[in-house]
Order: structure tokens, then C-alpha cells, then sequence
């Protein structure tokens, strides 16, 4: 047996704390990984999708410290320590009860194929958790990097704006 | 009719739960144990002969577990539907033909070896002279691309050559004549988000897929042809599809699945092979270009007497599935000119790009976009009002046309809809006959003059939304519990929920009570799939019909083993009773068969050929005529859904049109002209609609087989594939309507129309 020295990007994941070996050996994460791959290959967290791996479709949209970015975009080695919800973490974790905005798309049909459905719910989630009662305009414009073939622009936008009325109403 | 329980109501659809909740699974999400990755070297010539090449190196690489070039595939492999055309594209060859033809396949433990091992391969080539327009194709002195295609051209089996009525006569009898040539050469991309994904496992002499399919049966049985193998080799699951729009159909470029073959049977391991980004631009398929000539005529009263048309399609670097588009496409003649008087004949090219292919709108966007202009034409010059010839000539129920794809018996009678009323409510809806103030007359002009504004309309369609079969098993088990067996997939259009709807409306079960299978062409009978909005028509009758059948054998049963007459039973919440007297009851279990048994029937559909589809579409554009822009600041919709089954998906496919629109308002492949190569591969270089830049928009869907007799399921007809087709013409035209000039080169970009508008004025002074 060996013992050898190694470099490890430690990050949080739905809850959970994942210590991910940097390398060049066969199981190990090369530095150039982005975290799109660390996610859905290492850690088996499918429901992102890789649509165009240039950031330009937001089908990888994750939500890190707070924040909505392109998995694609980001390398692995730059998230030490961070904190990382995907649209798996959305839900209950003991119950499966759906967030609100997840039950919005539900019930407004806001998806078709449902390729890009995770990059604009967790876009839209972040920008929701900054913002408590924005315009449709201003979720039009925080979701205008997410592309969508498919047209949803207008059932995807209308279920974003039921659950905000529908949080509003709850918070009052 | 009595009331439908199902059908029409609101309900999640099937994917919904797995889709908001990243469960969903595409086949990029598969991981098979021992799974590995393909990566394929491309040729950086648009045409060259491989005078050696050298893969030693990459071989050696550890991790590398195997590299395949033309010499190591079987030359029987071509792309080939085995019907036609002739064979003549080998999936690798000694040639390349593009920019981005195959040279090696690699397969490696990591996508990052199979790059690294590309870097090792040396190739030497010699370079050839390339062919990339039609024009260049079929020149006298054209450079040739293949020995079995003289002159370029793909020799065709479709009808693609016929005259009918007295096209002399129709022309004679005309008011006017117009004669135009128009073209579509931008090469849009479909683009769906999820780009073409394959995993192949090569077992027991079968070829395995996971594959995103829109037409799993189709796709398979033009796997098995370019394979060379009989049609039980091939097995084919399509899980979710992450969007087609005609670029997963695989009707005809089955390249990627054929290479995923290649690669998972010289591995001797499942390989996922997927294309990146740039690959899903630069390799896979585009909307074909295409040009005609046509010579139209029309009385004074805004009918149309007599078409001509001669079109050219470019297929790219290899021909397939072009022939049968174009022979779709001519169903743009009678959709749009009620005359009987035409003529039509129309070639395929190959060249040295992009292999061209099917889009949402499977030739009849292309055409749409050709007839519309010459319509438009004759309209103008005798001051027809567009919507005044639309009503005119769309098709009403039960109208004599000429379908030429219906083989022997081309004159069919239209069976579905009254389109001309759909013009009319659809009209009356956007108000068009207060908006439209005249051919050319804008309905608004800014105070300072540099804005204007007009409105247009387009309408497109096809009339052979059926004449292709169709098959689905249904199975109720004795406890009551209902399987419906179809290898129709599901790309967002809420196809299977259709399927689910009509099953339960049928046998009167719980939507809860019934599964739908996998779309797995291993485990399902064939079905020509989910193209041409044929799905809920076809995908929904035979679900019925299998439904039929079931419960025919149940009454055979409960006669078998109780006596009770046939005619005289009904089904419904689980149990046979009779119509007579809904009292009496026999359950399936106990009475009529045992837990763990069953009864399945059988569901089939031949295919129609009268059947049709229709829709149109209204804009007002704004023009800025110093900046050369322009906007669309309304858009309106009209389809006839028959009797609608899902609403929510029907009104998300009512609004699907962006690519339509976009044709004219910015999508575009860019093409490098020395060499044709695309120059826009990624999602940020070509231009497609944001959500911050959506257009004002509303639909109206009509239900015109409510209460009225018909052979569809339940009164449903599809819907969706004609979103795109009228976009282009609509906006074309409206933008003559607010500004008089005429845009033949989509997209209408700046400087296209500014240089349009400076020609204007230079006639003008």
C-alpha cells in the first residue's frame, strides 16, 4: 500500500459534502473539468443538461452561493468550498414535495421537450430569491440566456409569474 | 356525441413530474457499464482523396480502444433507406466531400483521449475542386462528386414529374401571369437544445440504440438498410428527446447513428458517441436550399387557373431523404391554388457541404415560401386582397384535389377541415379587413416619416398527413390494470399523452390504470412514428383501434364462457355488462379470465391520403427605414385542432412558431464562401429568438369536429408541424405593405433592406 499526497476541491452539493480528487490518474477530476462534467459524471446529477458547452444555452444552470451560473462555463477547481444546489436539490429531500416554482411550471405547462426546463427553473430561482416581486419583463431579461427551440417563451415566463403572485400571496 | 371524460381535460403530462424535477431521462444521461466515447477526426477539405493515413500513434494511446477508417468499413455500409436514391454515399470513404466528412472514428475510456488520440493521426490528402451551389453542380464542366450520380444529380424514385388538368388552357383563361424565380439558400438550422445523441451497444448480433429519436421505427429500419443488416439487428429506444423539429427525425442522414454502430462493434463495448455544439452546426443537417421557377396565372376574381413549377434541392454532400421532401412540398400547390391545371418537375443535387435535410415543415416550408411569392405577385399587380385569394382557394371539407404522393389515386377528396373558414375566422380575429389598407399602403407612417408599418399574412399546409402506417397493442390484464404498447417517442409535442387520453376515453379506464410503454422499436410493433403532425391522428386511432379489439375478444369471452349475445356489451371501469341492463355485470377477474393473465388487441392504421393540414399566420411589422430594421409588433395564429385532446401542450405548440418568424428576422447559417464551411457553429454566433425579444402574440384554435361526424380519434387532428411555413411570407409581404420593397434573400437583414429601399428610391427619381 502507498500513501501519496493529493490535491482535493471539496464542494457542497444538494446538502451533501463531495471531496473530488484532482489529478491526472484515471479516477481522478483533471484540472480542466468543468463543473457541468464533475456534476452530472462524478456525481451523477443528470437532470442539468449540456446543450451547447459554449454558455450560451443555460441548459447547465446551476445555482452557486446564491447565484445562477453556466456549469459549462465554470471549472471545478474554481469552486472550492462552494455551495451548489441543482434541480435535483430543489424539491423536499425527505418529503419530494415540489418547490413552488417547479409546481408553477406543473401546472402552467411551462416546458415542451424539457431539455432546457432545469437551466431556466434553477435561472429563474436564483433570480427569484433576489428579487420578491419583479415585472415580467425583468424575468424575461434573467432568462434571456436560456435558449429554448421549442417555444416555450411564453407558458415557461407565465409559470414564473404564477408562482410569484402565488408567493406573494402566501407571504402576505 | 356523449361527453368525453379525457379527453380535452387538463391533466400533467406524462414527462411533467420527471422534467421540472431534472428526472427526465435523455440519452446523453445513460451511463452503460462499460461504456466508452466516440470521437470522430474530421476533414478539414471540402473535397479531397485520402492518399494515405496513419494511425498507429493514435492506436498505441493508452485508453484508446479502437480507430476506424474507410479501409476497416464494410463497403456495403452507405446512408441509404435501400428504396432510394441509389446508393452512393459510403458512411467513410476514400474521398471526402465536406468540410467535416469522417476520416477516423475514435474510441476511447474518456471523450478527452479520443481528442488526444485525434492529434495523433496523420493524413495525407489531395486536394480536389469542390462543387458548392446548384448552379456550380450542374455546369457543364462541374467537377463530379459520385459515379453513381451524373451531372450531380441524385436519380429519384418519388413522383416528382407530373402535369395534370389543361395547363395551357388554365393559362389562357388567366387574368394574369406572373413568372418569378425564387430561392431559400440561408441552410437554417432546426437547432433543437439537445444536440443528436447516441449510445450503441453491439450484442448478440443486434445493434442496440439508446438513441434521441423522433421516429424510432423509421429510424430504425434506415439504420438497418445503411447497416446492411436484416431489420431484427437493429433494436431502438428512444428515451426523452430534447427536441427534433425534423433533425431527429432521421429520415435520412442516419450518419451519427450509423457511426455509433461502427465504433460500439470495433470496441466490442456500448460507446456514446454525441455530437459537440459545432458538430450539431457544421456536420449534421440543414434546411435543404432550394430554387424554382414558377409560372402562375389567375382570373381577375382572384382564383388560381395554372401553376408551374421547376424546382432544384440541394442535398449537400449526400442524397437521401430531399427527394421526399420535395415530393411533400408539392402538396404547397393545391393547399395554396385551388386549380387543377399544373405542372411540376424537380431535380436533387449534391455538393460539397453540409448534408441538407429534413425541418419542421418537411419541404413545404421551402415551397410555401416559393408559391407564396409568386401569389403574392399576382395579387399585387391585380389588386387581389391576400386573404380575399387565401379564403378563395384553401380547401373546403369534401374538395376534389390532386395529392401526388397518393400513388394511383392522386385525385382525393379533402376529409378534415373547412380551411377557407379558418382563413376567415382566423382574418376576422386579427381584424385583418380594417388593418389592411392595400398592396403596398402602410398602415402607419411615423411623423417624421422614417417608420413605417404593415401587415402581412402566409398559410401553409399539406394534405398527406396519413399515408403512412401505424401500429399500437393495447393489453388489459385480469386485474384490471392497462399496457399500451407503441413506439411513438415524445419530443414536447405531448404526443403519448394523446395516445394515453384516447386509450382511456376508449376503454373507459382511469388514466391512473394505464402505462405507456417505452418507445422501443425491440418491444413494440413498428409505427412510421411522430412526423408530419400524422401523430395524433394516426398515433391516436390506432390506439383506439387496438382499444376495439380488446374489447372485442372481452365480449367474445364473457359470450364464450356466459352466454350473453355480443352485440349487447359494453366496457368500462373494468368490467364487460350489458347494455341492456348496466346491472349486470362480469369483472375480469374472476369472471372472465385469471389475475395473471390477459387480453391484448391489436391496433392498425394503413394511412390515408385525404387528409390535410392548414395553418396561418397574421403580422404587423414596423419598419425603420434609416436604420433598415424592423420589428414584428403583432403576431396572430389560426389552426383547427378537430377536437382538442391536451390543451396546455396544444396552445405551447400554437406557439411555437419563433423559427418560422426567425427565417426572416435573423436566422442564418452563414457559409464561408471559399470553402463552405460554416462560419456561425455556436448557439452565440447564430441568432435565435431570447426570451426578452418575444413578440406580442395570440391564436385562435378551432374545434370544427365537435359534434360532427368523422373517422379521426375522438374528432383529433394534429396541429404543429405547419408552425413554421408561414412566417417568412407573412413578414415578406407585410413589409412590402411598409415600404414597397420586395425581399427575395431570407433573412431580411439591415442592410438588405436598406439596399432594397435605396433601389427603390433610385426608381423612383
Amino acid at each position: 500500500m502507498k500513501e501519496i499526497v493529493r490535491k482535493v476541491i471539496t464542494i457542497h452539493v444538494n446538502g451533501k459534502t463531495y471531496d473530488i480528487p484532482v489529478g491526472t490518474g484515471r479516477y481522478e477530476m483533471p484540472e480542466s473539468e468543468t463543473l457541468s462534467h464533475t456534476l452530472r459524471d462524478r456525481l451523477g446529477l443528470t437532470g442539468l443538461k449540456i446543450g451547447c458547452d459554449q454558455g450560451a444555452c443555460g441548459c447547465c444552470t446551476v445555482i452557486m452561493d446564491g447565484k445562477a451560473v453556466t456549469s459549462c462555463m465554470t471549472l471545478t477547481m474554481d469552486c472550492d468550498g462552494k455551495t451548489i444546489t441543482t434541480i435535483e436539490g430543489l424539491a423536499d429531500r425527505a418529503t419530494g414535495e415540489l418547490d413552488g416554482l417547479q409546481q408553477a411550471f406543473l401546472d402552467n405547462c411551462g416546458y415542451q421537450c424539457g431539455f432546457c426546463t432545469p437551466g431556466i427553473i434553477m435561472t429563474a430561482k436564483a433570480f427569484l430569491e433576489e428579487h420578491e416581486n419583479p415585472t415580467e419583463e425583468e424575468v424575461r431579461e434573467a432568462l434571456a440566456g436560456n435558449y429554448c427551440r421549442c417555444g416555450t417563451h411564453y407558458t415557461a415566463v407565465e409559470s414564473v409569474m404564477a408562482y410569484v403572485q402565488k408567493r406573494k400571496e402566501e407571504r402576505q | 356525441m356523449s361527453e368525453l371524460k379525457y379527453v380535452g381535460k387538463e391533466t400533467v403530462r406524462l414527462l411533467g413530474r420527471d422534467i421540472v424535477t431534472g428526472r427526465a431521462r435523455y440519452t446523453g444521461d445513460f451511463r452503460l457499464p462499460g461504456m466508452q466515447y466516440g470521437k470522430i477526426l474530421r476533414s478539414p477539405h471540402p473535397y479531397a482523396k485520402i492518399l494515405s493515413i496513419d494511425v498507429s500513434r493514435a492506436k498505441a494511446l493508452e485508453g484508446v480502444t479502437a480507430v476506424v477508417t474507410w479501409k476497416d468499413v464494410d463497403r456495403n455500409i452507405y446512408i441509404t433507406n435501400g428504396f432510394t436514391p441509389p446508393k452512393h454515399h459510403h458512411i467513410m470513404d476514400e474521398y471526402v466531400r465536406f468540410i467535416g466528412d469522417a476520416v477516423a472514428l475514435i474510441v476511447a475510456e474518456t471523450e478527452d483521449l479520443a481528442m488526444e488520440a485525434m492529434e495523433l493521426i496523420n493524413v495525407e490528402y489531395e486536394v480536389l475542386k469542390p462543387v458548392f451551389t446548384i448552379d456550380e453542380a450542374i455546369a457543364p464542366d462541374a467537377p463530379q462528386l459520385y459515379p453513381e450520380f451524373p451531372g450531380n444529380i441524385a436519380p429519384h424514385k418519388n413522383n416528382l414529374d407530373f402535369e395534370v388538368g389543361d395547363l395551357e388552357k388554365g393559362f389562357e383563361e388567366s387574368d394574369i401571369i406572373v413568372e418569378i424565380d425564387a430561392a431559400m439558400e440561408n441552410g437554417q438550422n432546426p437547432l433543437p437544445v439537445e444536440p443528436p445523441t447516441i449510445i450503441c451497444s453491439y450484442e448478440n448480433d443486434t445493434y442496440n440504440f439508446i438513441a434521441s429519436a423522433a421516429a424510432p421505427a423509421y429510424c430504425h429500419q434506415n439504420v438497418a438498410s445503411s447497416l446492411d443488416v436484416p431489420y431484427e439487428q437493429v433494436r431502438l429506444e428512444a428515451p426523452a428527446v430534447g427536441g427534433s423539429f425534423g433533425s431527429k427525425l432521421y429520415s435520412g442522414n442516419v450518419q451519427c447513428l450509423v457511426f455509433a454502430a461502427i465504433m460500439s462493434k470495433a470496441a466490442h463495448c456500448p460507446v456514446l458517441f454525441t455530437y459537440t455544439k459545432e458538430e450539431h452546426f457544421g456536420v449534421h443537417q440543414n434546411r435543404m436550399s432550394t430554387k424554382a421557377h414558377i409560372k402562375f396565372g389567375m382570373k381577375k376574381d382572384g382564383m388560381a387557373s395554372a401553376i408551374q413549377m421547376t424546382q432544384y434541392a440541394d442535398a449537400g454532400v449526400c442524397a437521401s431523404t430531399q427527394e421526399f421532401m420535395l415530393a411533400v412540398g408539392t402538396n404547397t400547390l393545391p393547399i395554396l391554388c385551388k386549380t387543377d391545371n399544373k405542372s411540376y418537375h424537380a431535380k436533387v443535387v449534391v455538393t460539397n457541404h453540409i448534408p441538407s435535410g429534413s425541418f419542421r415543415g418537411y419541404g413545404y416550408m421551402e415551397s410555401t415560401a416559393l408559391v407564396s411569392q409568386a401569389v403574392f405577385e399576382a395579387c399585387e399587380k391585380m389588386g387581389i386582397d391576400p386573404v380575399v385569394y387565401l379564403e378563395k382557394n384553401a380547401m373546403k371539407k369534401g374538395d376534389r384535389y390532386h395529392n401526388s404522393m397518393a400513388g394511383d389515386h392522386p385525385w382525393q377528396e379533402n376529409k378534415t377541415a373547412d380551411w377557407s373558414n379558418l382563413v376567415t375566422e382566423t382574418a376576422k380575429a386579427f381584424k385583418w379587413s380594417e388593418r389592411f389598407k392595400g398592396w403596398g399602403v402602410p398602415t402607419w407612417v411615423s411623423p417624421d416619416g422614417k417608420k413605417a408599418r404593415g401587415v402581412g399574412v402566409g398559410a401553409a399546409g399539406h394534405s398527406d398527413t396519413g399515408g403512412k402506417p401505424s401500429n399500437a397493442n393495447v393489453t388489459v390484464t385480469g386485474l384490471g390494470a392497462v399496457y399500451l404498447s407503441t413506439c411513438m417517442s415524445e419530443f414536447g409535442a405531448g404526443t403519448r399523452d394523446v395516445m394515453l387520453k384516447v386509450v382511456a376515453e376508449e376503454l373507459d379506464m382511469p388514466l391512473e390504470s394505464i402505462r405507456v410503454s417505452d418507445a422501443d422499436t425491440g418491444m413494440t410493433p413498428p409505427d412510421f412514428g411522430s412526423t408530419g403532425s400524422r401523430s395524433t391522428y394516426c398515433g391516436g386511432i390506432v390506439a383506439k383501434r387496438a382499444c376495439e379489439d380488446v374489447k372485442k375478444k372481452l365480449f367474445a369471452l364473457a359470450h364464450q364462457k356466459f352466454g350473453v349475445p355480443e352485440d349487447d356489451l359494453g366496457f368500462g371501469n373494468g368490467f364487460v355488462y350489458r347494455l341492456s341492463n348496466p346491472e349486470e355485470k362480469y369483472g375480469l377477474f374472476p369472471h372472465l379470465m385469471g389475475k395473471v393473465d390477459s387480453v391484448t388487441g391489436c391496433g392498425h392504421f394503413d394511412g390515408v391520403h385525404n387528409s390535410t393540414i392548414f395553418h396561418l399566420q397574421f403580422v404587423e411589422v414596423e419598419v425603420d427605414k434609416e436604420m433598415g430594421t424592423f420589428r414584428i409588433i403583432d403576431h396572430f395564429g389560426g389552426s383547427d385542432a378537430g377536437v382538442i385532446v391536451n390543451p396546455l401542450p396544444l396552445k405551447n405548440q400554437c406557439q411555437s412558431f419563433f423559427a418560422g418568424i426567425d427565417i426572416a428576422c435573423m436566422e442564418e447559417t452563414v457559409w464561408d464562401p471559399n470553402d463552405f464551411r460554416v462560419l456561425n457553429p455556436s448557439n452565440i454566433d447564430y441568432k435565435t429568438r431570447t426570451f426578452n425579444d418575444v413578440v406580442p402574440h395570440d391564436h385562435i384554435i378551432l374545434e370544427s369536429m365537435k359534434d360532427v361526424e368523422n373517422d379521426y380519434p375522438f374528432g383529433a387532428v394534429g396541429v404543429g408541424e405547419p408552425l413554421l411555413a408561414p412566417g417568412g411570407p407573412a413578414i415578406r409581404m407585410a413589409i412590402y405593405n411598409a415600404c414597397q420593397i420586395k425581399l427575395n434573400s431570407y433573412p431580411f437583414t439591415p442592410a438588405r433592406v436598406l439596399k432594397a429601399l435605396k433601389e427603390k428610391e433610385e426608381q423612383e427619381a
